[in-house]
């Protein structure tokens, strides 16, 4: 069973504009309810569900992020850290940043 | 009186003949100073590897031990190319002619516009209507007279990217300041398959990115590595829709000046340089920059080159015969072209309607029957700030009811709480035009509106203008603002 972690939520690249424009945040984010593990799939199924306001198709597809976010974990690639596995620690940084095309 | 069309055109090609007399005549003489110099090195000093004059000009910058007269030689004798001459190009540009690189290739098919000015600071006013790249050209020259520049007035395609990239001159490194995810893909394709280190960077609103890829050549990662996933149509956001502060994306460009110089520098040979850096595992990282509402930078780690990536990976898909016959197929893994076409979404006729005609009809009418007429401005707050179409007509009757709701926020969960217009006063009759800046938006929002009003009593006309607001500043208010 997991427990709730509480960590810094960033956006970035445009994606704040679906989160309330807010780029950076504290979240508490609660244990799932089945007793599944809090791992990062669970932690985007979360926001999606609970923090976005807006457009749900510029954060995810099918509760999978959506190509073209880089997501970081403590400014690291969150391949690097096992992807949806990952189980986020208290005060661990998530950094979602979604490509930027223009010049 | 602002000139007619033709004269437009006229001034147009002046301009353009002016601009290509120009650079033939700046040619000329930089062909002279090279060698002018060239004589008076041999004349006086043999020995001396740059120009005497070099030394007093790029003294503050020879003084850094990681510079040196090895980086200035290895400047001088460098050549890099810059793809797109706009917000991220014309920093990048005039700060590499700054520091003396010896050539520098520009390419780009745009031409300069007014709108242009706030950002690409390479331009100018009274270069409005000039190839950027002759605009850059000149703006070098003012600059920097002893660095040779090469233009080329077309946009970096399947067609002619290898050519460019490897034909036509050997570049030491590339710079992306492109404006859209398929000439990034493309690019970086071709710089991997000519090996070739891109400097990529981007820009939107408030934010930057910034990374260098395929360095080492062969060893880090590309655009494919770090982006794998090509961006649906219709979701790439450009700075004509998103829109972007000057500095924002100047800064990136100028991060990628001292990337380049970094890059180019660090080829030269080692003993001489004092630095001796000893990477240990090579980190490969990107920059962001956020300015909004807090100003930072961040570094983050990379992954790397990946090995399933279709161009460096192990299972290679993406070769230089991919891209030399630009296949539909290649076009798509690039994520589709750059289109200016609008979303034919709805029947032009029964769905659609042109500003001309909605004009007549929701201002100029003397309708027997009074119809209500709801006009829903599906533009974001800040642009609907800026200009709107009118409710009333010339004699200040008011003739429509307009609200803006911004793509996000139109919801069909239920009957619309948006829409100004109770529910039992449907009848007689309500009309609902959408609008939007240029008529992609709306067609979204009326197919939505369709579909969801099937289960309400609703049974006025439904239609999305054609062409937005900007049409209307077309074709029927000449004092309307177009931004």
């Amino acid at each position: 069973m997991s427990k709730p972690v509480t960590v810094t939520l960033e956006f970035s690249g445009g994606l704040e504009t679906v989160f309330n424009n807010i780029k950076s945040r504290k979240v508490t984010i609660p244990a799932p309810e089945d007793g599944k593990t809090l791992d990062m799939g669970y932690v985007v199924k979360y926001l999606a569900d609970n923090l976005l306001k807006g457009n749900r198709d510029m954060f995810v597809l099918a509760d999978k992020i959506r190509p073209g976010i880089l997501v970081l974990i403590n400014d690291a690639d969150w391949e690097l850290e096992g992807e949806e596995e990952y189980e986020p620690k208290d005060g661990d940084s998530l950094l979602f940043v979604s490509t930027l095309h223009g010049g | 009186m602002s000139p007619s069309p033709s004269r437009q055109e006229e001034i147009a090609s002046l301009r353009q003949r002016l601009a290509e007399l120009e650079q033939q005549e700046r040619e000329a003489q930089q062909a002279a100073t090279r060698e002018e110099i060239h004589d008076e090195s041999i004349e006086t000093k043999p020995t001396l590897p740059l120009p005497l004059a070099d030394y007093t000009r790029y003294s503050r910058q020879l003084l850094l031990p990681q510079i040196g007269l090895p980086g200035q030689i290895a400047l001088r004798n460098a050549k890099v190319l810059i793809v797109g001459l706009g917000g991220l190009g014309s920093p990048a540009t005039l700060y590499l002619a700054g520091a003396g690189v010896g050539t520098l290739g520009l390419i780009d098919g745009d031409t300069v516009e007014e709108s242009n000015l706030h950002r690409q600071i390479a331009h100018s006013e009274d270069r409005v209507g000039q190839y950027k790249v002759d605009s850059a050209a000149a703006a070098v020259a003012g600059l920097n007279s002893g660095v040779k520049v090469r233009v080329w007035r077309e946009h970096l395609n399947t067609g002619n990217v290898l050519r460019v990239l490897e034909k036509e001159e050997e570049w030491d490194l590339v710079l992306d300041c492109t404006d859209h995810p398929s000439v990034r893909y493309l690019l970086s394709d071709a710089a991997v398959l000519t090996g070739k280190t891109v400097v990529s960077a981007s820009a939107l609103r408030w934010d930057g990115q910034l990374t260098v890829l395929n360095d080492p050549v062969g060893e880090g990662p590309c655009y494919r590595c770090v982006w794998p996933n090509v961006p649906e149509k219709g979701s790439v956001v450009g700075c004509g829709e998103g829109g972007i502060l000057g500095p924002v994306v100047g800064v990136m460009g100028v991060l990628q000046a001292i990337e380049a110089i970094k890059v180019l520098v660090s080829r030269a040979p080692k003993k001489e340089v004092e630095e001796k850096t000893e990477s240990t595992k090579r980190e490969y990282r990107m920059t962001l920059l956020s300015s909004y509402p807090t100003l930072q930078f961040r570094s983050v780690r990379l992954l790397g080159k990946r090995k399933t990536c279709p161009v460096c990976g192990e299972n290679k898909t993406i070769t230089r015969e991919t891209i030399e016959t630009g296949s539909d197929e290649y076009i798509q893994a690039c994520g589709g072209l750059p289109s200016e076409e609008g979303l034919e979404l709805l029947d032009p006729v029964t769905e659609r309607i042109d500003v001309l005609t909605f004009k007549d009809k929701v201002y100029d009418s003397e309708s027997f029957v009074k119809r209500r007429v709801v006009v829903v401005d599906t533009r974001p707050k800040v642009e609907y700030g800026i200009c709107k179409l009118p409710t009333t007509n010339q004699y200040e009757e008011e003739k429509a009811e307009m609200v803006n709701v911004p793509m996000e926020e139109l919801d069909f969960k239920g009957r619309p709480s948006w829409l100004p217009v109770p529910e039992d006063q449907w009848a007689p009759k309500t009309d609902v035009y959408f609008v939007c800046k240029q008529g992609n938006d709306s067609q979204i929002a009326v197919k939505k509106f369709k579909e969801a009003s099937k289960d309400w009593d609703f049974d006025g006309e439904v239609r999305d203008i054609i062409g937005g607001i900007r049409a209307w500043g077309r074709e029927v208010d000449d004092k309307f603002p177009i931004y």
